[in-house]
This record gives C-alpha cells, structure tokens and sequence, in this order.
C-alpha cells in the first residue's frame, strides 16, 4: 500500500455528513443501518511486506449514496489484481479471524472455479453481494454477518460471507440467501466453515447447502 | 432496522456522492502501481524464460540471442526425404541376333568386396585337396543334440578296425563342409 494512502486512511475522518448530522449539508438521504468500512488487501510486492502491510482500510461510509460514490470510484472486481482482495466489514471489525467479533464465528463461501466463463458476470455477482450486505437483506434480524469478502486468485474468484457464531439455526438462512445472490444452481454447493476449523487440516465444512 | 432491497438500492444510484475523493484517488493509484509491477514482473519473467542473455549482433547491427541456434530443425512431415543412394542403372545389352536386353545393373557392393579374391581362391583350393586326405569327425555337441554326449563316442580314440557307416558318414561330413564354404560367398 503507498505510504500515500496508508497517511491518508490514518487520518481519515469516519464521520460523514448524513441528514442525521447535519439538516444544512446533508449529502445523504438514505443512510444505512450500520457503518461499513472497505478494507483491501494488496498483493505482496517486496518481500518485507508482511500481513499487516498489505492489509488496509480505504474507506468508511454510512450511506446509500456515500457506496454508490465509492463503489464507481473504485477498480470493479474482474478489474483488480491477482492475490488481492476486497473486505467490507462493520465499521470496528478487522477483516481477521483473530478479531475478537470474528474468532468465534466463520464463514459461507463459495468459489467460482471456472474463471473464464464467470469473469462476465463477476463485477455483478459481487455488487449483488455488497448490496444484500450493506441493504441488511442477506439476513432477517439475526445481526449475524459481520462482512463480505471477494478474493482474487489465479485460478478462482471466491466469495464469502463472515458470521460471527456458529449456530447452524442462525446460519442457514444467510447460506440460503448467499446462494441467491449469487445466483448458483442447486449443484454449487456453498459451504459454511468456522474460522477454527479452517485452520485446521482436514477440516469438513460443518454445513453445506 | 432498516433495510434495503437490492432494488431500493439501485434506485439511488444516481445519486452517488463520493465523500473522500483524494482517499479514492489514493487507492485507484496504488492499484495502478501493483498492476505496473505484476506487469513489470510477468516481462521479466518472459525475458528470463527465453533469453539466457547470451546475445549476439547479426548482420543489420540488430542484438539477437544465441538460442535461436539451438532451436531443433522444423520438422518437414508430408515431404519425402532425399533418397541419398545411388540409383542402379539400367544397361540395354545388345545380342549377336540384335536382341536387346534391358538389364539393371546395381551399384550397390558391399565394402571391400572385392578385397582378397585371389586368397580366398588359393584358400578353397587347399581345402579341397586336403579334404581328401582328412577325415574330420565332428563333436556330438555340436550337432545341437539336447540329449547329453555318451563319454565313450566323445572320446578320441585310435581304432584300427574299419567301420563302413562311419566311413559313410565322413565323406558326407566332408561334402557338407564344402557346401557350407560356398554359402558363405
């Protein structure tokens, strides 16, 4: 990440102008039930780059108008670089297994192995994605997902969707609803796995719808 | 709560406010930066894969890698391979009738064919002569006999008495080996 950006995001300001905030300067008229923050993960460069290097907050929003602007201001998914990564997670909460809210929960994920043909649509399945999360549409009112995350890799474009428990009567619906937002056939399996678990070698996913 | 639909959310797209430019512009940059280097990286990786960096100047002055050299020839499937032999000749032989024969005449000869005909002559002439007076009795094991040799036949003894089958069987013996002196030509 350019020290340019990493002095930038440190000094970053979270608070935006919602009409919440300010009746005169309001810029946003649909502001959100949470404050979201996009995270990205630059691919290593320099050997001295460690986890924490390459992983950094870009920016914070509250609003539906503040995500469209930084959504259109940003690379498009089948746009972005080879091992990086985009994060949208609650305000407050690392994208890290290690993160007090995440250590106890995990993740539905699902990878799209045929690069090629899903390239087309990628850019769409991932916006469908940020929109269920940030809508809050991905869940009823469990307040379960902390956030979703698209990895870029040589041989696959992967989504997940990162919960904070796992009680399986918790996690279904959200599975359920994953599958539709990416618009998967009942043979694509999306599969729910702790954090514990994939740290571990050999684990099995503990659902799999 | 409050919650948005998919839909209710692309209604406001147009109404996109972006709140922290130079952050963006920031983040676009560093992304431009990563893509210029994997780029940088995959020439890089191109350049090491098909140039050593031995290189040579051609003719035109222009810089050019010695692998070229070492490339296999291309291969030339579906034309037929120069036939490198001599072709025979064919020779019209005329008869005292003026019958004309075509003949081929083959150049092929073996190496050194001709080599040592006079002491080859020499050398069957002396086994004629010789094959008259000596009687050779050939070993049971060379008769490619499975069955083991019987001592008694094996050993070479002197016998003063006269034996018509063996004397038979010599002569054969003899007439054999000159056949097989004449196969060997």
């Amino acid at each position: 990440m350019s020290e340019e950006l990493t002095k930038q995001t440190e000094d970053l300001s979270l608070d935006s102008k919602t009409v919440f905030d300010s009746k005169e300067e309001f810029t946003a008229k649909h502001p959100l039930n949470n404050r979201w923050t996009l995270w990205y993960t630059k691919p290593q460069v320099h050997k001295s780059e460690n986890w924490h290097d390459l992983l950094k907050p870009v920016i914070t929003f509250s609003s539906v108008e503040e995500f469209w602007g930084i959504y259109n201001s940003i690379p498009v998914a089948n746009q972005l670089p080879l091992k990086s990564d985009y994060h949208l997670f609650k305000e407050g909460i690392r994208p890290e297994w290690e993160d007090e809210k995440n250590s106890q929960g995990g993740k539905w994920q699902y990878s799209f192995n045929n690069k090629r043909d899903i390239s087309g649509v990628i850019n769409d399945l991932w916006l469908r994605g940020l929109l269920a999360v940030i809508g809050e549409t991905i869940e009823d009112d469990e307040n379960e997902v902390n956030g979703i995350v698209l990895n870029i890799r040589k041989q696959a474009f992967r989504v997940g969707v990162w919960t904070k428990d796992c009680e399986d009567s918790k996690l279904t619906t959200i599975g359920e609803r994953l599958k539709k937002i990416l618009q998967l056939k009942d043979e694509q399996k999306v599969e729910f796995m702790s954090h514990d678990a994939s740290n571990k070698k050999g684990s099995e996913p503990q659902i799999v719808l | 709560m409050v919650k948005y639909t998919e839909e209710q959310l692309l209604e406001v797209k147009e109404e996109a406010y972006v709140p922290q430019p130079q952050i963006l512009e920031a983040f676009n940059k560093t992304i431009d930066e990563v893509k210029e280097h994997a780029a940088a990286e995959a020439e890089k990786h191109k350049a090491i894969k098909w140039n050593n960096g031995d290189t040579y100047i051609d003719e035109k002055g222009h810089e050019r890698p010695y692998h070229s050299f070492n490339r296999r020839r291309a291969s030339k499937s579906g034309t037929a391979k120069p036939n490198l032999r001599k072709k025979s000749v064919d020779v019209v032989q005329v008869d005292e009738d003026g019958w004309a024969t075509l003949s081929t005449k083959s150049n092929k000869k073996s190496f050194g064919a001709e080599d040592g005909n006079d002491e080859r002559s020499k050398f069957r002439e002396s086994v004629r002569e010789s094959a008259q007076n000596v009687k050779v009795r050939p070993n049971n094991k060379n008769l490619g006999s499975s069955k083991p040799a019987d001592p008694r036949e094996v050993t070479d003894k002197h016998s003063n008495t006269f034996n018509a089958f063996e004397a038979l069987g010599d002569e054969d013996d003899d007439e054999d080996d000159d056949d097989e002196e004449e196969d060997d030509e």
